[in-house]
C-alpha cells in the first residue's frame, strides 16, 4: 500500500496536532478552569463527556454520508469509510457512557439509572455494535457493503433520538447544555466564562482526535484488504 | 503539588482514567493490527521470492 507523501504528511501533522490539543485540553479542564460550586471536581468530567459525544456524532454522521455515497457509486472505498467511522464512533460513545457513569455516581448517587437519555444512548451504542455483527454475518462482499450502507443510514436515527430525547421527555434527569428542556434535570450548571472556553476547546480537540483515528482506521482497513489480496495471489501461484 | 481540584476529585480521576484507557485501547488495537499486517506482508514477500526462485531453478 502506498499513499501520497502530502497525505501522509498531513496525517502526521494532524496526529501531532491532536496530541498537543489533547494535552492542552487536559490542562484547561483539570487546572485552568476552577471547580464548579455545586459539583466540584466531578463537573470537570463534563468536558470529555461532551467532547467524546461530539466525536461519536461526527463519526456516526460520516457513516450516513458513507452509506449514501456507497449506494450512489458502489465504490468500496465508501464502505471502508463507513466501517472506520462506526468503529471509532463506538469507542467515542463508550467514553461518553463511562465518563457519564463516573459523573452520575456523586451527582445522582448512582452509577446507572434507566433514564430516557441513558436508555437511548445504550440503544445507540448497541445499534452500532450490531452494525459490526451484521457485517461479520454476510460473506458476499457486495451484499455486505450494501446492507452495511443501508444499516449505517438507518442507525443514525438512534443518534438523533439520543439528542432529542432530553428535550422532549419531561421525566429525564439528564442536564441539557444547550437549548430548552421540559424536564427538571439534576446536575445542571451555568455554562459561562472559563467553563464555556474549556468546553469549546475540548469539543474541537475531540473532533480532531476522531478525524485522526478514523483516518488511521481507514489505512488499517486498506492494508488488511491489500494483504488479503496478496495472500490469494500467492496461494493461486502455488 | 498544592492544588485543590474540588470535592469528588476521585470520581473525576476515575472518569479521566477511563477516557484515557479507552483511547489507549483504540490506539493500541490499531497499532497491533498494523504490526501483524506488516509482518504478514513480509512473509508474503518471502514466499513470493521462494516461489520465483523455485520456478527459475525448475525452468
Amino acid at each position: 500500500m502506498t499513499y501520497s507523501d502530502s497525505r501522509t504528511r498531513l496525517l502526521r501533522g494532524l496526529t501531532i496536532a491532536a496530541a498537543v490539543l489533547f494535552v492542552i485540553g487536559l490542562y484547561l479542564a483539570l487546572f485552568w478552569v476552577g471547580p464548579e460550586r455545586q459539583q466540584g471536581a466531578a463537573q470537570r468530567i463534563f468536558y470529555v463527556h461532551l467532547g467524546s459525544f461530539l466525536g461519536s456524532f461526527i463519526a456516526f454522521g460520516a457513516t450516513v454520508v458513507a452509506g449514501i455515497a456507497y449506494l450512489r457509486t458502489r465504490d468500496p472505498k465508501w464502505d471502508t469509510f463507513g466501517l472506520a467511522n462506526v468503529e471509532i464512533g463506538l469507542g467515542m460513545a463508550a467514553i461518553t457512557i463511562v465518563t457519564g457513569m463516573t459523573w452520575a455516581r456523586p451527582i445522582w448517587n448512582t452509577w446507572w439509572t434507566w433514564d430516557p437519555r441513558l436508555t437511548s444512548v445504550t440503544i445507540m451504542w448497541l445499534a452500532y455494535a450490531a452494525y459490526l455483527m451484521l457485517r461479520s454475518g454476510i460473506e458476499d462482499p457486495e451484499r455486505r457493503q450494501r446492507f452495511a450502507a443501508v444499516y449505517g443510514i438507518i442507525a443514525f436515527a438512534s443518534v438523533l433520538f439520543t439528542i432529542i430525547i432530553i428535550r422532549v421527555r419531561p421525566d429525564t434527569i439528564h442536564p441539557v447544555v444547550a437549548g430548552p428542556t421540559q424536564a427538571d434535570p439534576t446536575g445542571s450548571f451555568e455554562v459561562s466564562g472559563r467553563i464555556r472556553d474549556t468546553l469549546f476547546f475540548n469539543l474541537f480537540t475531540f473532533a480532531v482526535i476522531t478525524v485522526v483515528l478514523v483516518w488511521y482506521r481507514i489505512r488499517l482497513e486498506n492494508l488488511t484488504q491489500h494483504v488479503m489480496r496478496r495472500k490469494l495471489e500467492v496461494l493461486s501461484e502455488l | 503539588m498544592d492544588f485543590d481540584f474540588g470535592k469528588y476529585a476521585e470520581y473525576m480521576a476515575l472518569g479521566y482514567a477511563a477516557m484515557v484507557f479507552i483511547l489507549a485501547l483504540m490506539i493500541a488495537w490499531m497499532a497491533v493490527r498494523f504490526r501483524a499486517l506488516r509482518a504478514q506482508q513480509e512473509e508474503i514477500a518471502r514466499l513470493e521470492a521462494e516461489i520465483a526462485e523455485e520456478r527459475r531453478r525448475s525452468a
